[in-house]
């Protein structure tokens, strides 16, 4: 049976992680709602982060005795530069082109860092659990430090996860609403057309959402690196799907539409893992609920509301 | 659209000859890529038996023949009638599962790779209300398919490792002969639709959806043949897959068997007929060689990300129009 602990730990997991996957999302909600290219290397670029962090902890934290969530700023810098490369290599002379091609090229950019990642960076090694606070990675987090709230545990990486994602997102969610670049932003994804018209030079904002967009991919996957285990491959098989279905629930290009986006996502995870752990296994079935349910869930919003539940845009 | 109407006004000529010029094959205006690839057909087709060589080194051939028939498959919906389907890898690995299945239930495997066939055409089916959105949605919307199905296979199935029975392996010339006949059926199976009332109207969706719509083309009816034609090549050829190779459900949430056969039409030549050949039989002459120089190495992945990035930003119509371009005159 499920008991009301159960449920208290499943919703506070499932918010917390929910976290996690709004602020995966918030760089590729922007790129897409922006300049309408769906990057499927966004996936690539968060593990790329994932293992700067895993070794800026290796190399960096026993020098300079520097915590490793340091190398969150890192990231953010590094993916920012990276995205602005790739931005003037392949963006800029396919963006105009259609769908397919920006598509085709971010592929070929995604398999050819998935290789980078495997052959490159050596064998797949997780943060040392000993360097510094929030450091633990995986098990560990689970296992050794964790806040205890009455009868609910909270595993501290993802706590700082959480805070560090609604902080971020929220600064997004400024920046857009109140600077002068924000606003640019959003009318080049509201009409680019009409946006050039009125002097925005809507190169410099495509490039600018570009490099933002990665720079955010590059925090979430410093974050990534303290609460999962990392592999190369962990990009396309398990972030891109959920990225996308956060995205197409917010609503593409709303800050706060991508937060209840990724706390949907991340509570129907933890509940239809409880639900399939509390009784589907009595049955000798231990089906990926959560998948199904999820996806099922972002077919249906996607048939009946395209736009998002946040969302203002025409998506038909 | 200058080609289709010559051919409607040939179409009142009677006799096999004019049938044949119909098709592009004989008589004034004729095509030459068909008869090239006809051509390589019967050449691959006699190739065992005149070549002589050693039957297991027609192994290396198979990968040929499964890029080919997903490149077509993809090319069918993608490239023809403009549905930009992300989530081919769902079809191709459901057709392996059902395929495995079915062979290891004791059905023979060309009964199984026609039941994964409907199957995969069942599964396009199921995709009809997703029409209904704009291209891009479209295409997210059938990404995440793969992800979705495989939570059901792992519960539907049950094992989740499949490989042929022992007893059922084929030799590597049947094998080469699977593939040969899955691929020829594909392609002239692909290029004849396209040559009928169904290819006409599918050519026009995908180029002028509104206009043809407004020409009573019933949009819906077409998008679905398309969606599901595609979906019974790729099922089909995840079966062959399954022939050589033993899988697991995690071939569904490899993303390289949806987005690789984009590649080749892409680079062949979107929506034409030779392009998915041209850039299978590339990918495939490019992976084999890099393979057999640089063995239990991966170059060939390192080099084809390079490429595509390379080609999607300087070709992005690939190689078949470009040829087209230059020598007009002779090839229409």
């Amino acid at each position: 049976m499920i008991g009301l602990s159960d449920l208290g730990q499943g919703a506070v997991t499932g918010l917390l992680t929910g976290g996690f996957f709004a602020l995966a999302s918030v760089g590729l909600s922007l790129i897409f709602g922006v300049q309408r290219i769906l990057n499927v290397a966004h996936g690539a670029f968060i593990v790329l982060a994932a293992f700067v962090t895993i070794q800026f902890s290796l190399i960096v934290t026993p020098l300079l005795h520097l915590d490793p969530l340091v190398s969150l700023a890192a990231d953010f810098l590094i993916l920012s530069a990276l995205g602005l490369g790739i931005y003037f290599l392949m963006i800029y002379w396919t963006e105009n082109s259609g769908f397919e091609a920006p598509l085709l090229a971010t592929f070929g950019l995604s398999v050819f860092l998935e290789y980078v990642i495997q052959s490159g960076l050596g064998p797949i090694r997780s943060i040392d659990p000993s360097a510094g606070r929030g450091a633990q990675a995986q098990n560990q987090a689970y296992t050794l430090t964790s806040l205890q709230v009455g009868s609910i545990y909270i595993p501290e990486p993802i706590l700082i996860a959480f805070i560090l994602a609604i902080v971020i997102i929220q600064l997004m969610h400024v920046f857009l609403a109140r600077t002068y670049f924000g606003k640019t932003i959003r009318a080049t994804s509201q009409d680019a057309v009409a946006a050039e018209f009125s002097g925005i030079d809507i190169t410099r904002t495509r490039m600018l959402s570009f490099a933002l967009g990665s720079g955010l991919a590059g925090v979430a996957g410093g974050i990534f690196a303290f609460t999962n285990s990392v592999t190369p491959f962990l990009g396309d098989s398990y972030l891109l799907p959920i990225i996308l279905v956060v995205i197409v629930i917010g609503g593409v290009g709303s800050m706060l539409g991508t937060l209840v986006g990724g706390f949907v996502v991340g509570l129907l995870f933890s509940f239809s893992d409880l639900l399939a752990y509390s009784y589907l296994t009595q049955y000798g079935i231990q089906p990926d609920i959560g998948n199904f349910l999820t996806f099922l869930i972002f077919l249906i919003v996607l048939m009946i509301r395209p736009n998002g539940l946040m969302g203002k845009g025409v998506a038909r | 659209m200058s080609e289709v109407v010559t051919r409607e006004g040939n179409s009142n000529r009677r006799g096999l000859v004019s049938r044949l010029g119909n098709l592009g094959l004989v008589g004034s205006g004729y095509k030459i890529s068909p008869i090239i690839v006809l051509v390589a057909l019967i050449v691959a087709g006699l190739y065992p038996i005149l070549s002589g060589s050693s039957p297991t080194s027609l192994l290396e051939y198979t990968p040929y023949f499964m890029w080919i028939v997903l490149a077509e498959s993809w090319n069918f919906c993608g490239g023809y009638a403009g549905l930009l389907n992300l989530g081919l890898v769902g079809f191709f690995a459901l057709g392996a599962f059902v395929t495995g299945f079915a062979m290891v239930s004791g059905i023979p495997v060309l009964p199984a790779l026609l039941i994964a066939g409907v199957i995969g055409a069942l599964l396009g089916l199921l995709l009809v209300p997703t029409f209904r959105l704009r291209s891009d949605y479209f295409a997210i919307g059938t990404l995440v398919i793969p992800f979705m199905l495989k939570p059901i296979v792992e519960a539907v199935f049950p094992t989740t490792n499949f490989s042929v029975p022992r007893g059922e392996l084929l030799n590597p010339i049947q094998l080469y002969y699977l593939g040969f006949g899955m691929t020829a059926i594909s392609i002239f199976g692909v290029y004849l639709m396209m040559q009928s009332r169904i290819g006409i109207a599918l050519r026009a969706t995908g180029d002028q959806e509104i206009a043809s719509s407004s020409l009573g083309i019933n949009i819906l009816l077409y998008k679905t043949v398309a969606l599901a034609a595609s979906g019974f090549i790729a099922a089909v050829a995840g079966g062959f897959f399954l022939q050589h190779i033993s899988i697991d459900s995690t071939l569904f949430e490899n993303l390289n068997y949806s987005l690789f056969p984009i590649f080749m039409v892409i680079i062949g030549g979107i929506g034409t007929f030779e392009g998915p050949i041209v850039g299978a039989v590339l990918f495939s002459g490019i992976s084999y060689t890099l393979n057999s120089y640089f063995p239990g190495t991966s170059y060939d992945v390192l080099v084809f990300s390079l490429v595509i990035m390379f080609v999607a930003v300087i070709l992005p119509n690939g190689i078949v129009p470009w040829i087209r371009n230059r020598f007009s005159h002779k090839w229409k």
